[in-house]
């Protein structure tokens, strides 16, 4: 891990977690957020691997936690496990493709949404889950989607400029090992 | 290709499968140690908070800009016929005033003579601005950026001009987190005004909506409260200091044991359009130190 790299990351995390939660919150038609840090843990995870993906979303979901919730780990839980999920398909994904990382983060969001629904307030007594998916889970999977469009390009612009170039001096990327 | 060339791993460090069960172990204690103990996150929310907040105030502060942006293009005719009824409402505000501070003169001096103890506009109070709001849309926190560093304490009363927001639940060096009352979690015990009956007041996630919040528990035999009665924190609350406006009764039901009554309430706070707040420096444990 290299100090560049290092930087990037912890920037990208922060901005992410700001932009959720500050500008995405208070857009006043939508009533929910475009959930940032998990399209950064997704293709954080297809970019680069499992273990990036556990720890991109572990740190993601407990900034979340320290910041929102009154029990600790249990979004840093769901983060991690969405980013070990995507970071199996690495294998199966072409960076050029939105299609696969789009579908990831869809999928994702519905399960988080799911999950979230389940322990936080079917646990507390809220049975409602017609009304949870049309006032929460479909708008923020809506703005979720429109944002990932955005985002990205801009991520995997920032792989290939800032992350990539260091790698190719020490070792090789898979794709050049392969063509070899 | 040839069987050669095999597959890298990544680096030399652990694979993601142990990495995973180490983060899952940790998640798992963190939960178990933050639910069944008191201690809450107290260092890591301070050391979170500085890193975190220079940034979300930072884009809240963007944002805010592209907003009035936004504003300024509206019709310009609109603007100017607001202006020409706000210049009206100034002159009948006026001299309003004029009357009512009469009035207070009279009251400042009457309640010196009865040596009378004033409301909540005596306590102390400090503004603060909303940097960031819990991204789901039920859960209504939010974070001000307002925090140890300017004396807001856990359980401190968090009001918005008009009426009650929430309660503070916790607090970093420049930072602090607030639970509204339109909150699922919030349960605040409260005073019909005119009649003094009882009745306990929950935020609902499906109610935000509407904008209402519900009450039950009303003991009200005789009938004797309307719709539209207001309804203030109670004096029998154990973090909430007496005499805060709530919200106005909106409807009121018989529950099925016809002895209580249940319903709601419009609260007099807009929450979906709160920008800033006023956090009250006192709390109710303290008051009865210094109180008369």
């Amino acid at each position: 891990m290299n100090i560049k790299k290092a930087v990037t990351e912890t920037v990208l995390i922060l901005f992410s977690f700001s932009l959720q939660t500050t500008l995405f919150s208070f857009i006043p038609v939508l009533r929910a957020s475009a959930d940032v840090m998990l399209i950064l843990t997704v293709c954080h995870a297809l970019f680069r691997g499992e273990r990036t993906g556990v720890m991109t979303g572990f740190i993601c979901g407990l900034l979340y936690d320290i910041m929102f919730m009154d029990i600790l780990g249990f979004y840093a839980l769901l983060y991690a496990f969405i980013g070990f999920v995507c970071g199996a398909l690495t294998d199966y994904f072409d960076r050029n493709d939105i299609r696969l990382p789009l579908a990831a983060i869809v999928i994702s969001d519905i399960a988080f949404g799911l999950i979230r629904f389940f322990f936080l307030y079917v646990l507390m007594g809220n049975f409602d889950i017609a009304f949870y998916m049309r006032d929460s889970m479909l708008p923020e999977l809506v703005f979720t989607i429109i944002v990932s469009l955005v985002f990205y390009p801009l991520l995997l612009l920032i792989e290939k400029k800032i992350i990539e170039p260091k790698l190719i001096g020490k070792e090789k990327p898979e794709e050049f090992v392969d063509v070899i | 290709m040839s069987p050669v060339v095999k597959k890298k791993p990544e680096k030399k460090s652990i694979p993601g499968k142990y990495l995973l069960l180490i983060v899952t172990i940790l998640c798992l204690a963190l939960m178990l140690l933050t639910f069944t103990t008191d201690i809450s996150s107290g260092f890591l929310d301070s050391a979170v908070g500085t890193v975190v907040v220079p940034f979300q105030k930072g884009l809240m502060h963007t944002g805010t800009a592209l907003t009035s942006i936004a504003d300024k293009r509206r019709e310009y005719s609109e603007l100017e016929a607001e202006n020409e009824s706000l210049k009206q409402q100034i002159a009948e505000l006026t001299s309003e005033n004029t009357l009512l501070m009469q009035d207070h003169y009279e009251l400042m001096s009457l309640r010196e003579l009865y040596d009378l103890d004033n409301t909540y506009s005596e306590y102390e109070k400090t503004g603060a601005r909303i940097i960031a709001a819990d991204s789901g849309s039920w859960f209504s926190t939010f974070v001000i950026d307002k925090g140890e560093a300017d004396g807001i304490e856990t359980d401190m009363n968090v009001i918005s001009g008009a009426g009650l927001v929430g309660i503070v639940t916790e607090t970093g060096k420049d930072w602090a987190r607030v639970r509204t009352v339109i909150d699922d979690r919030s349960n605040v015990s409260a005073t019909i005004l005119h009649t003094g009956d009882n009745l306990m007041i929950s935020g609902g996630i499906e109610l935000i909506e509407q904008g209402l919040i519900s009450y039950s528990g009303l003991y009200d035999q005789d009938e004797n409260v309307r719709e539209g009665d207001k309804v203030v924190t109670s004096g029998i609350s154990s973090k909430y200091l007496p005499g805060i406006l709530i919200g106005y009764v909106e409807s009121i039901d018989t529950d099925s044991n016809n002895m209580t009554r249940s319903g709601y309430i419009t609260p007099v706070v807009d929450f979906e359009h709160l920008r800033e707040v006023l956090v009250i420096l006192e709390k109710k444990q303290n008051t009865g130190e210094h109180g008369s």
